[in-house]
């Protein structure tokens, strides 16, 4: 690596603006295929066994780790959950508009991750704590809006965080930090420093 | 020199530029360009001059560079970059996409990245030019870009409609619904709109059918006859083309070590050697007749079909031999029969589209199947393949065949049964990788057809190295050149053993050498005893086989094949060929689509309507009680039935909220805060009195937040929205409607799930749990989102957008006093329901203690 694509450009090209919204856009119809295979019974299992639905919880947060890592721009994991959030609304799928707020959140904290070291790291130290919080504000999310009755310092509340957070690290986390190397490695990512990182 | 002071006719804007001659001189100086992670340079050294008004055919071997050079001369190159000094002090400039390009391009003796406009590209893949999901829209993207008003930018549209013969098609209609050749007049449209003096095509037409080749280049002879546009083409097939060209230029390569250039690939080398490379230079350069009579050159080896009058004996395609091949005709095959249809009728979602199918196939056969693009015949290959469920009627596989699966029904096979009997080849690659190595790649079918470890990569190494690409055992599958994937999909397809092969358009936008080791490949197979079914256009590929015809012939036409006869260029007729009847394909119109089921909120503005859905929801969350979640939902229902929703429809619109209500309300139960009696208690389950009510509570609330903010959203059409967020909330374009062409994907993405799908299967993978296989195909679906949105970007570029100067909307985003009427109400419905719970003293922020 040369020490001039070392310095940080933020500046977004077309193809960051392209390949993050489609990354949301793939995303959603991922989200989508998991949605249908496991709503219903997740609904139920939701109530029955406390803590499992956290479980599956890091399944519906790796588009935003998942763009910031590759396109490696400020906004971009917000970017991706957003246009996510706003094709699956268009699409009359599960929540409506209310997607785009928990995608905002999710967006938002998965953004953090990178943000507090000011977008100069991208590894997978970075990358796990971006999906760690990512979860985070999905379990907050979940107890700001249809959990306010329960007290999320109680043990359903407190069970609810571990699980989700554990899969927040396992599936927008290290899966993610996995899934951007494979990605890598096709070559699809050539255009950008995180392609050529693991290609050279 | 009278002249000296008289303007240069093609370098000034004649008065009227719709008729006039606005042309302009490509030039490069000394160019190069090395793209990312590439160790040699594409183009380097490159000086070439195409005057004003010429029309050029640049010709080259595979991997020549010829798409790098017209992406330079689009100005797509190089963007945003900072300059490097070499050693030598030589200096080049490196761009934020990692490559590095030398020297100049210059339009009019402009930059090339300064002259906006004035270079229009029209790409080879026509599904990566639509912007935008309205045929409109994709032509109008041009001008916004280039800031042009908006009456201008509809009459340009029009125009250009009309130049690429067009003329009055419904602007609103979605571009889903376009064959291959509309869709490629769409893009040369779009190009057209920008005025561009210089018109660079890349392989326009190696994505399509016979009739999609000849409208294009119908159109871009209308085009140049009016415009007079300098004109830079790319392609293997110039046959059609040859008449318009006034000038063809063959690029080599020079190199250190030898003092000729050296011109074309060696063996089967899918791109050039660049070994000692120093600079890419003209070979040869003049008319068409000056070069296509030139003996020095061999334009087989460049990869060119030599235009039909200048054919030499030898540039004609006949029926090719390959050895080992069995002494039965390629037609009839040895006559024992694997495959039969009876009664068959095929289709998708269970309309038929074709019935009474009758057919046989036998072994070391090969079947084209053959007929219009929208025909069916990916639908019947499909159905035969096993991975399609007839309509009706009924796939049946030989005793032979059948012998050691489970009945004689291929689509009732398990997934492993069918890859080692009857092998699909899908014909984008990509569609079918499923492991990171080559190697890896061909082992698989053995592996999940029951082999060991050894004998598999004993079959593998075997295959490869026929297949001549043993040398890229380690690499990785998505890696390799367009060829090397085709061929290394046959490999792992053949890698099974099957003894059915069905290859999906193989020979699609290949050149000419790469075209004929995959002919060659194909005709080998026979001497294994394989039937082989290939799903075509190509009717060189129909002669070189020597195969039997099936064509689908659609109920209002008479059919391509049926009519013209499939004689080869050399008057051999390939046989008439065997009809099956399928429906029409229709050319609908459309009627442009409401946005809401409710005509009071198909007229608002998108942006309102998702305003408005959160102003009616967001605030109830301030409050869990039972009474301001009763009274929003009572309001609710009566507004949306007031603007036209029945009961009925607004519960089947919004069903998941309806699964998700309950589901919460009995965790609030089972875990929710307590007081009062308690009810139940066991483990961490502890239901009460005050559990209960906030149940309930719940429940009532995710329906009353739920149920606004799907209805008053479903339906928006994403473009309107974009529109809305552009003009309405000054959201930055680059980033709205890069958002929006992303959004345009998810249905073609779908399309590739479903292939996906189906290929899983047909490798013999689609027996694992769905768990298990669904990560791997997740991964496949977003390496081909990715490649998909980087072609997007480039075409997006192309069409100008991106840059940092003003943009015009051809679409105005309307506003009315209506559109706030709207959102008071939405905002009333939260406010009277929280007073209502504040007067009966059951208002709980954020559900109380």
């Amino acid at each position: 690596m040369t020490a001039a694509t070392q310095n940080v450009n933020f500046k977004w090209r077309v193809v960051d603006i392209a390949v993050a919204s489609v990354i949301g856009v793939a995303s959603s119809l991922v989200y989508w295929l998991v949605a249908t295979l496991t709503y219903t019974p997740w609904s139920v299992l939701d109530a029955a066994v406390p803590g499992l639905p956290g479980i599956i919880n890091g399944l519906w947060l790796f588009a935003g780790p998942l763009a910031s890592i590759i396109v490696r721009k400020p906004g971009a994991g917000l970017y991706a959950e957003v246009v996510a959030a706003v094709l699956e609304a268009l699409l009359g799928n599960i929540w409506g508009i209310s997607t785009l707020y928990i995608a905002l959140v999710q967006g938002l904290f998965a953004e953090l991750g990178f943000a507090v070291f000011a977008y100069r790291k991208w590894n997978l130290q970075t990358t796990l704590l971006s999906g760690v919080l990512s979860a985070l504000g999905c379990w907050g999310y979940s107890f700001f809006t249809n959990l306010q009755a329960i007290s999320f310092t109680g043990s359903y509340g407190v069970v609810y965080l571990i699980t989700t957070l554990l899969s927040g690290l396992v599936f927008a986390g290290v899966i993610v930090w996995y899934l951007y190397i494979a990605i890598a490695k096709t070559g699809a990512l050539d255009k950008f420093a995180s392609g050529r990182e693991v290609r050279n | 020199m009278p002249n000296t002071t008289a303007p240069n006719p093609n370098h000034t804007n004649a008065p009227s530029r719709d008729t006039a001659a606005d042309n302009a001189t490509l030039t490069f100086d000394n160019w190069g360009y090395r793209h990312a992670s590439r160790k040699h340079f594409a183009v380097r050294g490159l000086s070439l001059t195409i005057e004003a008004g010429q029309r050029v055919l640049l010709l080259g071997a595979s991997g020549i560079g010829k798409s790098t050079i017209l992406e330079g001369a689009a100005g797509l190159l190089g963007g945003d970059s900072q300059t490097v000094t070499a050693d030598d002090g030589t200096t080049s400039q490196l761009d934020a996409d990692g490559g590095v390009t030398e020297g100049r391009v210059l339009i009019d003796g402009t930059p090339v990245q300064q002259a906006h406009g004035r270079v229009g590209l029209v790409l080879q893949d026509p599904d990566a030019q639509a912007i935008f999901q309205r045929l409109g829209d994709n032509v109008a993207f041009g001008p916004e870009n280039l800031n042009v008003p908006r009456d201008e930018t509809w009459q340009r549209v029009a125009r250009s409609l009309d130049a690429v013969g067009m003329t009055g098609v419904q602007l609103h209609r979605s571009v889903m619904h376009l064959s291959g050749g509309q869709m490629q007049r769409l893009a040369l449209a779009g190009a057209l709109a920008m005025r561009p003096g210089v018109l660079l095509l890349d392989e326009p037409t190696a994505n399509l059918d016979p009739n999609g080749v000849e409208q294009i280049v119908d159109a871009v002879r209308g085009v140049l006859d009016r415009y007079h546009s300098t004109m830079v083409l790319v392609e293997h097939r110039a046959g059609p083309w040859i008449d318009m060209i006034d000038r063809v230029v063959v690029l080599g390569l020079e190199t250190d070590d030898m003092q000729r250039a050296r011109v074309a690939q060696t063996g089967d080398e899918d791109e050039v050697d660049r070994s000692g490379f120093r600079r890419t230079v003209v070979v040869a350069d003049g008319t068409p007749d000056d070069v296509f009579r030139n003996p020095d050159l061999d334009f087989a080896e460049l990869g060119i079909w030599v235009p039909a009058k200048y054919r030499r004996p030898g540039d004609e395609i006949t029926r090719i031999h390959t050895a080992d091949e069995p002494a039965y005709s390629a037609r009839t095959g040895n006559g024992q029969v694997v495959l039969t249809t009876d009664d068959l009728a095929i289709g998708r979602a269970g309309k038929p589209i074709a019935e009474h199918i009758d057919l046989a196939f036998s072994s070391g056969q090969i079947t084209a199947l053959v007929g219009m693009n929208g025909a069916g015949k990916s639908t019947l290959s499909l159905t035969l393949a096993g991975l399609l469920e007839p309509v009706s009627g009924r796939v049946r596989a030989s005793a032979e065949l059948a012998a050691g699966a489970d009945g004689d029904d291929p689509f009732a096979w398990k997934s492993t049964e069918l890859a080692s009997r009857i092998s699909y080849v899908f014909q984008n690659p990509e569609h079918q990788f499923a492991r990171g190595s080559v190697l890896e790649e061909v082992m698989l079918g053995p592996l999940r057809t029951g082999c060991d470890e050894e004998e598999a990569e004993r079959r593998a190494r075997e295959l490869l190295t026929r297949f001549n690409l043993i040398q890229y055992a380690k690499a990785n599958p998505y890696t390799l050149s367009g060829g090397e994937k085709r061929r290394l999909t046959v490999a792992a397809s053949l890698a099974a053993a099957p003894r059915v092969l069905i290859l999906d358009e193989p020979t699609f936008g290949q050149d000419r050498r790469t075209w004929m080791q995959i002919v060659t490949l194909i005709h080998s197979l026979r001497g294994d005893g394989v039937s082989i079914i290939v799903v075509t256009h190509d009717r060189e590929l129909v002669t070189a086989l020597g195969a039997r015809l099936v064509e689908l012939v659609p109920a209002d036409t008479a059919g391509e094949w049926k009519t013209r006869g499939a004689a080869g260029a050399n008057g051999v007729p390939a046989g008439t060929p065997q009809v099956v009847p399928v429906s029409a394909v229709n050319e609908r119109t459309e009627a442009p689509k409401p946005s809401s089921r409710s005509k009071v909120i198909a007229s608002m503005n998108p942006a309102f309507r998702l305003i408005g859905a959160m102003l009616a929801s967001l605030p109830l969350l301030l409050s869990l009680d039972w009474v301001s979640a009763s009274v929003a939902l009572g309001l609710e229902a009566v507004i949306l039935m007031a603007v036209g929703f029945t009961p009925w429809r607004i519960v089947k619109s919004t069903w998941p909220v309806w699964i998700g209500a309950p589901g919460s309300a009995l965790a609030v139960l089972l875990y929710g805060k307590s007081g009062g009696a308690t009810w139940w208690q066991w483990g961490m389950i502890h239901v009460t009195d005050r559990s209960a009510e906030l149940a309930l509570a719940t429940a009532v609330r995710i329906l009353a937040i739920g149920i606004p903010t799907i209805i008053t959203v479903l339906g928006i059409d994403a473009t309107d929205l974009a529109d809305a967020f552009s003009q309405k909330l000054r959201l930055p374009d680059r980033f709205v409607y890069g958002g929006l062409a992303g959004m345009r994907l998810f249905s073609v993405l779908q399309d590739d799930w479903s292939a996906l799908t189906a290929s899983r299967r047909s490798r013999g993978l689609g027996d694992d749990n769905k768990f298990k296989a669904f990560f791997p195909q997740a991964f496949a679906l977003l390496v081909l989102s990715i490649r998909r949105s980087t072609t997007l970007a480039t075409a997006m570029e192309a069409r100008g957008f991106g840059g940092d100067g003003p943009r015009s909307h051809a679409r105005v985003s309307e506003t009315h006093a209506r559109d706030w009427v709207f959102l008071a109400v939405c905002l009333a419905i939260p406010v009277v329901a929280l007073v209502c719970a504040g007067l009966a003293g059951t208002f709980a922020f954020l559900g109380g203690n």
